[in-house]
């Protein structure tokens, strides 16, 4: 409930700052993941808070700041999606492909995706029950970004045993975390 | 094939997929539903579980973030002066040249930028060009209001406009922009159009590039607009007179010029008013239906303009000089 308030109200610089430092940080981690280029993704993510800012006489008392931000910066990242798709040659079709399922992917994420620090206690429980070499390889791919490669030299062992990691992580991590997924079940549900 | 492969799924979400890997996934995702599901739930489990993690420098962000607000503002009004400033620069050039022409006064009212609603203004016997936020460039002729906001919820950009503007829109494909006048909307879908509106018996839309709808009052589709065509709606009928554009006359107003292609003697003196800021009164009713073309340039005097008219045609005028409020010019 605290949460919610925090995130409506009259917008001042301070205030501004505040949902600035919460939100920053996931949205421009959400532009990058599908833009693929560090500078497009800062412009969407800045783009959505100077919109913000300039707006934030005409907003509603209870407009919820950070879903508008989520909603500018996912809406702008499909649109730059669907641009790429369109000026693709004709004979780029797994590149096309590729574009048309990450649009897919974006277009099913919701608001709770800034609500994730609610269940971050859950998932990082759940990391921490990874069995050793799986939570080692997870948490420097997830959270250090190495690549595979990299993991591999630095562990000592094969790519492919990080890969097998890998996979496996996930899919603990999916049956552990399924309860709060259930919003892309629904949709997928829908669609068929 | 329906069933994903674990590990080529994992490396599709981590970036590690080869092109070959890429088009085996993809091409399974194409064929199986459960597969597109563990695809986009993978990802958004990945997705929620690294946003936590804090490696950019937040304050530093801020603080560019902060400095992009605030050079955004500024300059605005800013750019909006200095493009004023050079149109009076070319208009006293003109004057300079020996031609004289009263009220003359290039301004534009700028309201900015805390309500979002922007609002432009040309006052009588001036032009200007302006740049909406979107970038969309609008030259307005004299005596003209245009509003414009951004409705972020609707996502369309929301214009009014009385009087005559040059429209080359900025297209959003998830943006549309809407130039409300009088009675109908107008809907840009990627265009270049002039709107022609000083009467309130008519609304003149004019295509020039691109693609436009004109909507009713609520909202259906008028007609569509292809590029080269013109349609004129009746307030008094609500229909809608297509007829092909002549273009000089929609350029001509920017460029400085009249050019009134067969029109009713009421609306070239509509237009004349418009431009010098007089009033005009017709003693003699039935010359106001009589129909006239005109082309010359806007430095013409108006006397010169009235004589011009009066050359082909029989009416007579008194130009009664008034202080303080405009001449009255009255023709029988």
């Amino acid at each position: 409930m605290t949460e919610e308030k925090s995130n409506t109200g009259i917008l001042d610089k301070r205030k501004f700052k505040e949902i600035f430092n919460e939100n920053y940080q996931s949205l421009f981690f959400l532009s990058r993941n599908y833009l693929d280029d560090e500078d497009e993704a800062k412009g969407v993510v800045q783009e959505a808070f100077v919109k913000l800012w300039d707006i934030r006489d005409d907003l509603k008392e209870d407009t919820n700041h950070r879903n508008f931000l989520f909603k500018m910066v996912k809406n702008n990242c499909l649109n730059i999606l669907k641009r790429r798709q369109l000026l693709l040659k004709h004979h780029e079709k797994i590149k096309s492909l590729e574009l048309h399922y990450q649009y897919e992917s974006l277009n099913k994420i919701g608001f709770d995706y800034l609500q994730v620090k609610e269940l971050k206690e859950k998932i990082d429980q759940s990391i921490k029950n990874l069995p050793e070499h799986c939570r080692i390889v997870f948490e420097l791919s997830r959270f250090e970004q190495l690549k595979n490669r990299e993991i591999a030299e630095r562990l000592g062992v094969s790519q492919k045993t990080v890969e097998a990691h890998l996979t496996k992580s996930l899919k603990i991590l999916r049956s552990d975390l399924k309860e709060y997924l259930p919003l892309i079940i629904f949709l997928a549900r829908l669609v068929r | 094939m329906n069933k994903l492969d674990g590990n080529l799924l994992s490396k599709i979400i981590t970036g590690e997929a080869s092109p070959a890997e890429k088009e085996e996934f993809y091409n399974t995702l194409q064929n199986s539903q459960e597969a597109e599901t563990d695809f986009y739930e993978t990802k958004s489990l990945w997705l929620k579980m690294g946003s936590q993690y804090q490696t950019e420098n937040v304050d530093a962000a801020f603080e560019e973030t902060w400095r992009l607000i605030q050079r955004n503002n500024k300059p605005t009004i800013f750019q909006m002066v200095r493009r004023s400033l050079k149109y009076a620069a070319i208009f006293f050039t003109i004057l300079s040249l020996g031609v004289v022409l009263g009220y003359l006064l290039v301004k534009n009212t700028i309201n900015y930028p805390d309500q979002g609603i922007h609002k432009f203004s040309s006052l009588k016997g001036s032009l200007s060009t302006i740049e909406l936020p979107d970038g969309t460039k609008v030259w307005l002729n004299a005596g003209t209001e245009l509003t414009y906001k951004e409705d972020l919820e609707n996502k369309q950009r929301l214009a009014e406009l009385k009087g005559e503007a040059y429209f080359e829109v900025k297209h959003r494909e998830d943006f549309p922009l809407l130039v409300k006048v009088g009675k109908v909307t107008v809907r840009d879908l990627g265009t270049t159009f002039n709107i022609k509106a000083y009467s309130s018996e008519s609304v003149v839309t004019s295509l020039i590039e691109g693609k436009a709808d004109i909507l009713s009052e609520k909202g259906n589709i008028l007609t569509a607009l292809s590029p080269g065509q013109t349609a004129t709606y009746s307030h008094k009928t609500g229909r809608i007179v297509l007829s092909s554009l002549n273009e000089s006359t929609v350029n001509a107003w920017r460029n400085q010029k009249f050019v009134l292609t067969d029109e009713r003697l009421e609306d070239i003196f509509k237009e004349l008013s418009i431009w010098y800021d007089v009033e005009f009164e017709f003693e003699d009713e039935k010359i106001k239906d009589a129909r006239y073309s005109l082309s010359v340039k806007k430095e013409t005097s108006l006397v010169k303009v009235l004589e011009m008219l009066r050359l082909t045609t029989s009416f007579n005028y008194e130009i009664q000089n008034k202080v303080g409020q405009p001449d009255k010019i009255t023709i029988y």
